[in-house]
């Protein structure tokens, strides 16, 4: 599709195969439609000379009905123009009307009734409930830029004028600003995002605007490897106070280690109150592996003697990727690193301990990437395998004389 | 002739020079036997192993002789639990008296002494050495083989303990049963 200069492109919602490109073709205002998603293109001429398109919308529960406004100099002086055809541009009605005889700037279909078709010309807003066959006057305000209907809700439309943005949910009927102080000039375009209800504006040379009509936040939940979520990972629309439990998975074999991003902690599930956009993942490690003990022997020769806490532990085997274990001496509450075996091994010896001291050990599996899984201690805790021997003391009572 | 024919002849030759052990006042006995630790701990690790001694004797009267000589006991072992290798060395210094019936061909004997005991053990563990004073008691048989040539047919026990020191040093007996055969050169 080279010949011609084109404007505007609209696709068809409910099939977006159909594509609808508003132009000049031969010197009128066309229509080039393509069924087949852009691989070929139909070129359908509207008799309006010298004609310029600004609009094109379609009916999106039967795109043979295509609507294209625009002006054009049928006469050697401008006027405004709409037409409409009912089989993909054959023939051509012009529907303009009592449509004020200026620039048609834009064309809305409503997505459920399409009957109701809403056009923007000369700064006025005028909407139709038979599909074009007669018109009414609804601008809310002079001077209006850009209009949108909100595809999900049609009844709730949304347009700009001047510095003030406005608002209607009752198709059009009524109008109240949703500007809240913010001066938004000459608006370029709206458009929203349904879901979230945010509406997006943005004009020339002021900048891009948005407005969360509810306030609807969004939760962003992600998983990290080996693991998932329950709701799973995605982003979700969470009305404000709302409050939801997310559940973390772990794959066999491995455990929920805690919580990243917006909130931390270990809880599980854990429990949101939404109050702002939200961004939570869910991290898992390897599990500790099972079956810790650790016992006291002694290697020992004629003359010497070495004590010697023999750790062990079963290997964890249901897993791929265990690269090994380390293991920690507890002290206070920390841990200090004490060394580490490969994923073959399943004891480990700390070698010349104090043969009345007591010990407090950990252990822990990491993977191939060296993260390291839950720790673990021993069954019995801490471990004092040869105790002091308690002093005798006296006994608290004694025999009266 | 065989050079071990040879040399066999020379050694009776020095032998016969000597003269006859029982009536001599000095002689030299060199002595093998298999040592049996006295400790259970120490067998556990060594069990027991051959030791050799070298021994001077002086006659002081016809029954009674001073002695001194020196033993040797190595033997390398196992750790228990770990099973790494364990290396021993022995060595007494003894002095003693010894008191002997004179016989023409049989003669019985009782000795005892002292003994400084040097000694060295190295392993992962690290190394233990030193020295411990102890004692020892002697009984045996001597065989007249020639007139100058006898065999000593004896058992003794030695006791030598070692202290503790540090929490990896072990009090040790260092002695034990040892029997063997002994040949006393006369001169």
């Amino acid at each position: 599709m080279t010949d011609g200069s084109f404007d505007v492109l609209t696709v068809n919602r409910n099939n977006p195969a159909h594509l609808f490109v508003g132009g000049t073709w031969a010197g009128n205002m066309a229509v080039i439609v393509s069924w087949d998603d852009g691989a070929s293109f139909t070129s359908r001429q509207v008799p309006a000379p010298s004609g310029y398109v600004r609009a094109v919308a379609v009916n999106p529960q039967d795109d043979s009905t295509i609507y294209i406004g625009g002006y054009y100099y049928p006469d050697g002086a401008l006027h405004g123009a709409l037409f409409k055809t009912t089989d993909s541009g054959s023939v051509w009605e012009d529907i303009r009307g009592t449509i004020e005889d200026a620039p048609v700037d834009a064309i809305e279909v409503d997505p459920v009734n399409p009957h109701i078709v809403m056009v923007l010309a000369g700064g006025s807003l005028y909407k139709s409930e038979n599909a074009g066959s007669s018109w009414q006057d609804i601008t809310p305000a002079p001077g209006l830029s850009a209009f949108r209907i909100n595809p999900e809700v049609p009844n709730e439309i949304y347009a700009s004028s001047g510095d003030d943005f406005l608002m209607s949910e009752d198709g059009g009927w009524s109008w109240t600003s949703i500007a809240e102080g913010f001066a938004l000039p000459d608006v370029a375009g709206i458009d929203l995002i349904p879901s979230v209800k945010m509406v997006y504006a943005w004009t020339r040379g002021g900048g891009i605007f948005r407005n969360r009509r509810e306030a609807l936040y969004a939760v962003s939940i992600a998983s990290g490897p080996r693991g998932t979520t329950n709701p799973g990972p995605g982003v979700y629309a969470y009305g404000d106070g709302a409050t939801l439990d997310v559940t973390a998975l772990p794959q066999t074999g491995y455990r929920f280690k805690d919580w990243s991003g917006d909130l931390s902690g270990t809880a599980n599930p854990l429990h949101i109150t939404v109050g702002s956009d939200i961004g939570v993942k869910a991290m898992f490690h390897l599990a500790a592996p099972s079956g810790f003990t650790v016992a006291r022997q002694e290697a020992r020769s004629a003359l010497m003697v070495q004590y010697i806490n023999v750790l062990s532990w079963q290997k964890i085997t249901q897993v791929t990727g265990v690269a090994g274990y380390r293991i920690y001496l507890v002290n206070g509450g920390s841990l200090t690193p004490l060394g580490q075996v490969d994923a073959s091994t399943s004891t480990y010896w700390h070698r010349g301990v104090s043969k009345t001291g007591v010990y407090q050990y950990a252990l822990a599996a990491f993977d191939e990437d060296g993260i390291e899984g839950e720790t673990t201690l021993p069954k019995s805790g801490r471990v004092a395998v040869m105790k002091r021997p308690a002093a005798k003391t006296r006994p608290n009572w004694e025999r009266s004389p | 002739m065989s050079k071990r024919l040879i040399a066999a002849i020379s050694v009776l030759t020095v032998l016969g020079l000597a003269g006859p052990a029982w009536s001599s006042s000095i002689s030299l006995e060199l002595r093998a036997g298999y040592h049996v630790p006295a400790s259970a701990a120490f067998r556990d690790v060594y069990k027991g192993g051959p030791a050799f001694a070298g021994q001077l004797e002086v006659r002081l009267t016809k029954t009674l002789s001073l002695w001194a000589g020196a033993e040797y006991f190595g033997k390398t072992g196992k750790l228990t639990f770990t099973g790494e290798e364990t290396k021993i060395r022995i060595i007494p210094l003894t002095a003693g008296l010894k008191a002997q019936l004179d016989s023409k061909s049989l003669c019985p004997y009782l000795a005892a002494g002292a003994g400084y005991f040097l000694y060295k053990e190295e392993n992962i563990i690290g190394t233990a050495d030193g020295s411990v004073f102890g004692f020892l008691g002697q009984a045996g048989l001597l065989f007249k083989a020639t007139k100058f040539l006898y065999l000593d047919l004896y058992a003794r026990y030695s006791a030598g303990r070692t202290k503790a020191a540090g929490p990896a040093i072990l009090a040790a007996e260092l002695g034990g049963f040892q029997g063997g055969l002994g040949l006393i050169i006369g001169f």
